[in-house]
């Protein structure tokens, strides 16, 4: 018993790291666009501040899983480790990206919509695409993974 | 949401009838608990080797768990 609970943890685990490196990752990229870049000196001045402190995060959050993260799951025994990553784990990351695509086509039209009406740099339409590519999936899966806990 | 409506089970009744909760079951089969809850709530339609080793598991064929409506 003690090892599907340890196993129903780690997963709990795992999807709320996801969810955590999905928020750095947006914190980061989204004040960094340049439509904030031109905003007047105040609003920049927090918008740095507060993309730094995503990145900070999104690399610690990186690093401890590094570190922590293979140590922890080397110590597991071969069948929690196949609990962790069983059938319905499985069709939680296929459904993951699927989510992510049909929201990046989304987003996509979205953005070449207004571009029509507002200016955007290539720089912020790449980062946004880009920040909804990382992002959208890692939140799927791990809402996926939380709502069947 | 089911994936499949059309697929049926009697997993929940035959893992009773066995006198196994999901977390039992689970360990027997080598996956999580909420695997098999959501297999036994039509939420996941489970793959061959998995239905084969549910089957296995609680003694039963394929057929006797899953049906088509």
């Amino acid at each position: 018993m003690a090892k599907t609970e340890n196993t129903e943890n780690l997963s709990r685990q795992r999807a709320l790291i996801l969810m955590f490196l999905a928020s750095t990752y947006l914190v980061w990229q989204v004040p960094s666009m340049d439509w904030i870049a031109d905003a007047n000196s105040t609003t920049r001045s927090w918008a740095d501040n507060i993309a730094n402190a995503g990145q900070v995060l999104w690399a610690l959050a990186l690093l401890i899983l590094l570190v922590k993260g293979k140590r922890m799951f080397k110590r597991l025994s071969s069948s929690a480790q196949a609990v962790l990553e069983d059938d319905l784990v499985k069709s939680h990351r296929s459904k993951a990206f699927k989510v992510g695509y049909l929201v990046l086509m989304i987003a996509i039209f979205g953005l070449f919509i207004m571009t029509r009406f507002l200016p955007m740099t290539g720089s912020d339409m790449s980062r946004l695409i880009m920040a909804i590519g990382v992002a959208t999936p890692l939140y799927a899966f791990a809402l996926m993974e939380l709502r069947d806990a | 949401m089911p994936d499949h409506p059309e697929l049926a089970n009697t997993l929940n009744q035959h893992r009773k009838a066995a006198g196994l909760t999901q977390r039992e079951l689970a360990e027997k089969v080598n996956v999580s608990r909420k695997t098999i809850n959501t297999v036994e709530n039509g939420v996941f339609v489970p793959t061959t080797i998995l239905s084969l080793k549910l089957a296995k598991a609680l003694g039963l064929s394929v057929e006797d768990l899953f049906q088509l409506r």
